[in-house]
């Protein structure tokens, strides 16, 4: 053929290849440029601890989409700095004497995104399908007879029997929290995706700029009148501290860290502990803890499969751990985490250290002794590794560690989370794929009430991975869920704490604090809470 | 050659499907579950079948493969599983990042190699020739995050100079769209200069010792054109191959330079979407993958044409 067909031969090499590439650069460089700002609009931008991805806070129980929802969404009520619920979207409330019916009206000013305002028709459509997806939730509704709005601003719990969780069901801060959004939207069923994000909220999402995992914007809701009284924990009122907030994603810590320190973004939500130095001294950047035993490390056992399905050598794999180490492992820092025993975590009202031997150095004599007893017969042990959570990865070691060295077969196995996931799951024996040693962390919201604390299920293979079977237990839950005297209640919680060491349902490795850095100045102003809440009671 | 270039795309059909084909049924494979991951560690399992079952993931892996490849004729590559956003909006949101980095990377590539490896030839086992070698070795050898950081340490956080991270599109200014390209094109860069430094200077050495470039310096032609238009020309096919290996690695392998500087290219994407399991944004961004593999091969084909009369398809 001819080969010098076009003047190719008169062509430099790299010009052949670069044009193609550069125009198709030049093409596309000039995509998704950034929003238009108004002038003078007050701008943060903040950097969370996983990519947004799904924006529908009742089909997923990611934490960084429980605090997007925070900024879209209102509650009914919410929990304060004490840990008591306060009215939110709710004005008053009314309770007859026998606790079998409780109204609630609303504020009359609440509207949401598109301009509609709130009625009792929403708020029902919303309250039923977040119970759908959550524990508490399920309860309320199976305790509910009638839920209805005989007018706009009026909702009508008719109940079946007392339920004791009402308020702190619908003040519930942890995933899946029950957000209001138009019946239209919470019409979608539970487990698809809701199409538009419209809430009531201070902030409003703007769904034209949104980029799954890259980035998502909020403005600041015109329209929201904040409640009167201070912001206070997730209660009181929300005044938007920015007029703007652009959420970026930065998996990198170290480059978040840098950016925070050269003011191109205003907000880390969690800094993690080795990192914390190089912020310390930074004039522009404040840092702050969310308090005390926000986050909790746990470890679950298979109690369907040997060797944890003898209750004798769960508590032999107790006797034989310490939070101190898991901890100094994970953590490091003395002043960034506690030892704690209480299995609704050491932020609960509840929260106690019966029973609790793993916070004290352990006795590997009495361990020995205790596995020798169940009859242990060497069979192995496999504990769940997740590669790409740096949170969690030492806790295997540790625990593998310190199984050994009671004499037990101990095998790590890494794998991503996701695979994790699906391999949790499984039922099996560890030989057909099956697993013995699950550890995770969780936000101590989730942990600090016995009904949706997942680790104290005992529902047996009907629930939560692990399949922790105990009539006792659920006993003592739905005493809990019913009984209003906080007295009482104590008593109940208790019990469920003794029952979790007796029969080792979970064992709690130990609580940690996470630091946020921030720019002090524009972001200063922003209520303390255990996560991250754009807004302040100040006007 | 519009005849070779049809030929060319029309056998990358073919390829093209097999990688579907393989992907797909790896991914199938694979452990995990889109569902768990979208619900999270703590929903039940009657929530997550639902979820499932609402993805058409709960159908044999016979149908879906039916319904995906049937999708892929009509040249819809699917949407997300996670986000519900179609993939082919998702790849191209992050294509100027990308194409931005992987360009400005290889004119960098280019611009330092060819002069380096010549003069590293031309002099040959002088001082310089040892200089340009072992800088090569010790930019072949730092790993991208050490070079990465190193950077940004010096020139973001202690000069002050450039932004430590982000992409800013072009319609946001050249400015700030050069300004945040500069130290993730620097990082990229390295490794390929050192690379194509040493191949030039192996290859320039080897037609150095022809008997037509001793003829041309016979005849008094100047050692600029000696170099240049007589060696480098000669010289340039085994260059020119590691060029386009080099484009195709910066279009889809710069993971480690995409989370450094974060920057929201096809790379992440693909990762994250690996993580979380989103088969069809994997399938279509593997598949959008070995297209680019195909162009670029064929623009190396082309090249060689150009660069050597004597290579005929």
């Amino acid at each position: 053929m001819n080969k010098n067909l076009f003047g190719l031969a008169r062509i430099p090499a790299p010009a052949v290849l670069v044009p193609a590439i550069l125009s198709a650069a030049v093409t596309f460089a000039g995509m998704h440029a950034t929003p238009a700002r108004a002038q003078n609009e007050t701008i943060a931008k903040v950097v969370m601890q996983a990519p947004l991805r799904v924006v529908d806070p009742i089909l997923t129980n990611a934490y960084v989409t429980r605090n997007h929802g925070y900024m879209v969404f209102d509650t009914l009520f919410a929990l304060d700095a004490n840990g008591k619920p306060q009215p939110e979207m709710v004005e008053s409330w009314k309770e007859t004497p026998d606790k079998l019916t409780m109204t609630l009206t609303l504020r009359k000013d609440l509207k949401f995104h598109d301009g509609a305002p709130v009625t009792g028709e929403d708020v029902i459509a919303s309250l039923k399908r977040w119970a759908e997806r959550d524990a508490l939730g399920q309860r309320l509704m199976a305790a509910t007879a009638k839920l209805e709005s005989p007018d706009p601003r009026t909702v009508v719990f008719r109940l079946k029997k007392p339920f004791g969780l009402l308020l702190e069901a619908l003040a519930k801060p942890g995933s899946p929290v029950p957000f209001i959004m138009p019946k239209r939207i919470a019409a979608t069923p539970a487990s698809q995706p809701i199409s538009e994000v419209i809430g009531s909220g201070p902030y409003k999402f703007v769904a034209a700029t949104f980029q799954p995992g890259v980035r998502a914007s909020y403005v600041k809701f015109a329209d929201y009148v904040p409640r009167k009284e201070p912001a206070s924990g997730f209660a009181g009122g929300k005044v938007a501290v920015v007029d703007r907030i652009e959420m970026v994603n930065i998996s990198d810590a170290q480059t978040a860290v840098n950016a925070l320190r050269r003011g191109e973004i205003d907000f880390v939500e969690d800094v993690p502990p080795d990192l914390v130095s190089q912020l310390e001294g930074v004039k522009t950047v404040a840092l702050k803890s969310y308090g005390k035993s926000t986050n909790m490390f746990t470890l679950r056992m298979n109690w369907l499969q040997p060797p944890f399905n003898n209750v004798k050598v769960r508590r032999a794999a107790l006797a034989a751990l310490y939070q101190a180490d898991y901890l100094d492992a994970q953590i490091g820092d003395g002043k960034m985490y506690q030892v704690c025993g209480a299995v609704l975590s050491c932020m609960s009202p509840y929260a106690s250290e019966d029973g609790a031997t793993q916070t004290k150095k352990p006795d590997l004599a009495r361990a020995k002794a205790l596995l020798k007893e169940s009859g242990y017969d060497g069979s192995k042990v496999v504990i769940l590794h997740p590669t790409d959570l740096p949170i969690l990865a030492s806790l295997a070691s540790v625990t593998a560690q310190a199984l050994k060295s009671i004499g037990m077969n101990v095998e790590i196995q890494s794998m991503d989370w996701a695979t994790l996931l699906s391999r949790y799951s499984k039922k099996d024996g560890v030989a057909q794929g099956g697993w013995s040693i699950f550890q995770t962390g969780f936000s101590s919201l989730d942990l600090m009430n016995p009904i949706t604390n997942p680790n104290l299920d005992g529902r047996g293979e009907a629930g939560y991975v692990g399949w922790s079977r105990s009539e006792e237990m659920e006993k003592l839950r739905d005493r809990f869920a019913d009984e209003s005297d906080p007295a009482t209640k104590k008593q109940i919680a208790l019990a469920i704490q003794k029952l979790n060491y007796d029969q080792v349902f979970f064992i709690p490795l130990g609580a940690y604090s996470k630091v946020k850095g921030y720019n002090a100045v524009k972001l200063g102003s922003m209520t303390d809470a255990q996560i991250p809440l754009f807004w302040s009671g100040k006007k | 050659m519009l005849e070779i270039i049809l030929k060319r795309l029309l056998a990358a059909v073919p390829v093209m499907l097999i990688v579907a084909t393989v992907v797909f049924l790896l991914l199938r494979l694979a452990p995990g579950d889109p569902a768990r991951v979208i619900a999270g560690d703590m929903a039940s399992e009657e929530a997550i079948a639902q979820i499932r079952t609402d993805m058409g993931l709960d159908q044999s892996i016979g149908t879906q493969y039916v319904r995906w490849m049937a999708a892929l004729l009509q040249g819809d590559l699917g949407q997300s599983v996670q986000t519900r956003q179609s993939v082919a909006s998702l790849i191209k949101a992050r294509l100027g990042p990308t194409f931005s980095l992987a360009a400005w990377a290889i004119l960098l590539t280019i611009a330092a190699a060819v002069p380096l490896g010549v003069l590293a030839a031309w002099r040959h086992r002088s001082i310089t020739d040892r200089g340009i070698m072992a800088g090569a070795v010790l930019a072949f050898s730092v790993p991208a995050f050490v070079v990465g950081y190193l950077l940004i340490l010096v020139f973001a956080v202690k000069l002050d100079w450039l932004p430590v991270q982000g992409y800013s599109p072009l319609a946001d200014g050249v400015g700030e769209y050069a300004a945040h390209l500069v130290l993730p094109t620097v990082t990229l860069a390295m490794v390929f200069v050192a690379l194509i430094t040493r191949i030039t200077r192996a290859s320039m050495l080897d037609v150095l010792g022809e008997d037509f470039v001793r003829t041309a310096r016979a005849k008094g032609v100047t050692e600029r054109i000696v170099l240049f238009r007589h060696a480098l020309r000669n010289a340039a096919i085994p260059i020119v191959t590691i060029v386009g290996v080099a484009l195709t690695t910066l279009i889809s392998g710069v993971v480690v330079t995409e989370t450094i500087f974060n920057i929201a290219g096809v790379g992440r994407l693909i990762v994250d979407s690996v993580l979380a399991r989103d088969y069809p944004v994997v399938q279509g961004t593997i598949l959008f993958f070995s297209f680019i593999y195909v162009f670029i091969n064929l623009m190396i084909d082309l090249a060689y044409v150009a660069l050597d009369p004597r290579i005929r398809y």
